[in-house]
């Protein structure tokens, strides 16, 4: 199973409920929703269509960013206002036990998952009490190779254990990219099991720091990942070449989107994602950059789920 | 920078913060600790047995920067206070913060008949872009100023004749005087112009300059636009520069009888009149202090 980790904002949504609607994923993927904003909007949207589409996901109960972050309350209080369990509960570990306990009591949760860095030591009660809880099924750890006793412990605890990477390199400037051959990203779609997971994570083809809003970029980048005749998976950035001021973004896109297209055209690479750009650029249109990011998602989410629904 | 007992040099850097975008976007959430933490690390005996507010507090640190610490928040706010409000006059001329001209980032300008650009260098400034700055400002603006302290007139002096020159004194009687007019000029740059541009604002200029837009894709758009403006007689163009300008973005929400000393945070966080008095709403809370 494949447990992509995306901030609940709008175009990351949408990539997920188009693909829920398209049933691309549903056997295979699980997204970990870390919810941004103070407002349900947006979560409502996905829950309608993952609610008719057989499509759950983990939402943060305890956001590390955005709007309301902290071990409260507020999006434990929105999902008990949900009728089905379209939203398993996940909370962020940072020495909180005794809070995420709490939670789980009076909210009565079941299937809650933890998110964990890997500097947790597994004499410490407040985690192991924790986990092993009926009512906590699984664990996503952050690069968990560099905690040996912690993978073994909760891999002798017969649950969920995925483990979270963090492919993505971000450059300081977009068009740093420009630079970048194309190069591998991951390989974990292929050993996660050999390696005693039940999952593996990431964060897409996004950083996995969280930037509020931005400013109008000198350089646009379409990144798009694909299989390599090994099964790996590698990525490549189409980046614009007219970078010297932030005018005309939507000639950069069109540089960009040129770039990409001539690409998967003479690669035979397409997905209902691929298809998506190819027809902004054959009709000249520019989307605006939130639906250059969600193509970008969709892809990469695409590129994994036909992988394990192949294999 | 002009300092005098007792407030430390760093007693007045860590003020200062507090007139920042963060600790108003804080503030805006419902989050002061920002002002907290000032007031137990200075101001514990100002705190006195009447009700004060956050409002209260702020003019407080500001009364003291404005006397003690000169850095670019509190000059800005000064000269919109003292000098720009005053010449807006006009309710639809426009003032922007930090606007992009080319590689430059210009600190203050606002357009009524004519593009103006404020340019301030403190006592810590240096003026080793100011050459680079001033080379995109003379193909935009028809007026350009330096806003300087006194004692650096000798320095900008000599820089270009037809730039204007502001002084400041924190000592004076005035602030703020005029040193030197600048001369008006309007043969500007459609280059430049183009890269200042938002999209509806260019193809604006084509529709009226032109009476209609060609057939265009967002591909092509911004290039279709560019030569047809580049056509553009230059100080027609500038008219129809400085009418989208004073066109873009909300009105401008300051005032200079009222909490004046926000203005250069509304002017820089963009803030129209609802989410002034907003934040004003929200800084008027009683401090909860025991």
């Amino acid at each position: 199973m494949y447990y992509p980790l995306l901030r609940a904002r709008q175009f990351e949504l949408i990539a997920l409920r188009e693909l829920a609607i398209q049933e691309a994923i549903q056997d295979v993927v699980i997204p970990i929703l870390e919810p941004v904003k103070e407002t349900h909007s947006n979560l409502n949207l996905a829950y309608d269509v993952f609610n008719q589409r057989g499509q759950s996901a983990i939402l943060i109960m305890n956001p590390g960013i955005g709007e309301i972050t902290g071990d409260g309350t507020h999006y434990l209080e929105y999902i008990a206002t949900l009728e089905n369990r379209v939203y398993q509960p996940g909370f962020r570990y940072r020495q909180n036990g005794d809070y995420i306990r709490q939670c789980i009591q009076d909210f009565n949760l079941q299937n809650c998952m933890l998110i964990c860095q890997n500097d947790i030591n597994t004499g410490n009660p407040d985690f192991t009490g924790l986990a092993e809880m009926d009512e906590v099924i699984g664990f996503i750890v952050e690069d968990p190779g560099r905690n040996r006793s912690l993978s073994r412990y909760l891999s002798d605890l017969e649950k969920i254990f995925v483990r979270l990477d963090d492919p993505f390199e971000r450059q300081l400037r977009n068009s740093d990219f420009l630079l970048i051959a194309e190069h591998q990203f991951s390989e974990e779609h292929l050993y996660f099991e050999d390696e005693n997971f039940t999952g593996f994570s990431d964060y897409t083809v996004l950083p996995s720091e969280y930037i509020e809003g931005g400013s109008t970029p000198r350089a646009v980048v379409i990144h798009l990942t694909y299989l390599n005749g090994q099964n790996q998976i590698w990525i490549r950035h189409f980046t614009s070449t007219t970078n010297d001021s932030i005018a005309n973004v939507q000639g950069k896109f069109a540089e960009a989107a040129e770039k990409a297209v001539n690409y998967c055209r003479q690669n035979g690479l397409n997905n209902s994602a691929i298809e998506e750009l190819m027809n902004h650029f054959d009709e000249q249109h520019y989307p605006g950059l939130g639906t250059v990011k969600k193509i970008s998602i969709k892809n990469h989410i695409l590129i994994v789920a036909d992988y394990l629904r192949n294999r | 920078m002009n300092l005098r007992e007792p407030y430390s040099l760093n007693q007045l850097r860590d003020y200062s913060s507090l007139f920042s975008r963060s600790s108003v976007l804080e503030w805006m959430k419902g989050d002061f600790s920002s002002i907290y933490y000032k007031i137990e690390r200075y101001d514990k005996r100002w705190f006195s047995n009447k009700k004060k507010c956050y409002l209260d507090y702020l003019k407080h640190v500001y009364g003291i920067l404005e006397g003690h610490y000169q850095n670019e928040y509190i000059l800005k706010n000064s000269f919109l206070n003292e000098w720009l409000i005053t010449e807006l006059g006009e309710s639809d001329s426009k003032l922007f913060s930090e606007f992009r001209v080319g590689n430059a980032v210009a600190d203050l300008t606002m357009f009524n008949g004519l593009s103006k650009v404020f340019e301030i260098k403190t006592e810590l400034d240096s003026d080793k872009r100011l050459n680079t700055q001033l080379a995109y400002y003379r193909r935009v603006f028809n007026q350009i100023y330096l806003i300087i302290p006194i004692s650096k007139i000798k320095l900008y002096d000599s820089y270009d004749s037809n730039i204007g020159i502001i002084t400041f004194d924190n000592e004076g009687k005035q602030k703020f005087e005029l040193y030197r007019k600048a001369t008006t000029q309007s043969e500007v740059d459609s280059k430049t112009i183009m890269g200042i541009l938002h999209t509806e604002e260019y193809k604006a200029i084509v529709q009226d300059c032109y009476g209609y837009l060609p057939k265009m894709t967002s591909f092509d758009q911004y290039n279709i636009c560019k030569q047809l403006i580049e056509k553009i007689p230059r100080d027609e163009l500038n008219n129809y520069f400085i009418q989208q300008m004073k066109k873009r973005g909300s009105l401008n929400s300051m005032s200079n009888r009222y909490y004046k000393e926000f203005n250069q945070l509304s002017l820089a966080l963009k803030m129209n009149k609802q989410n002034r008095q907003l934040l004003i709403d929200r800084l008027k809370t009683p401090l909860n202090i025991e």
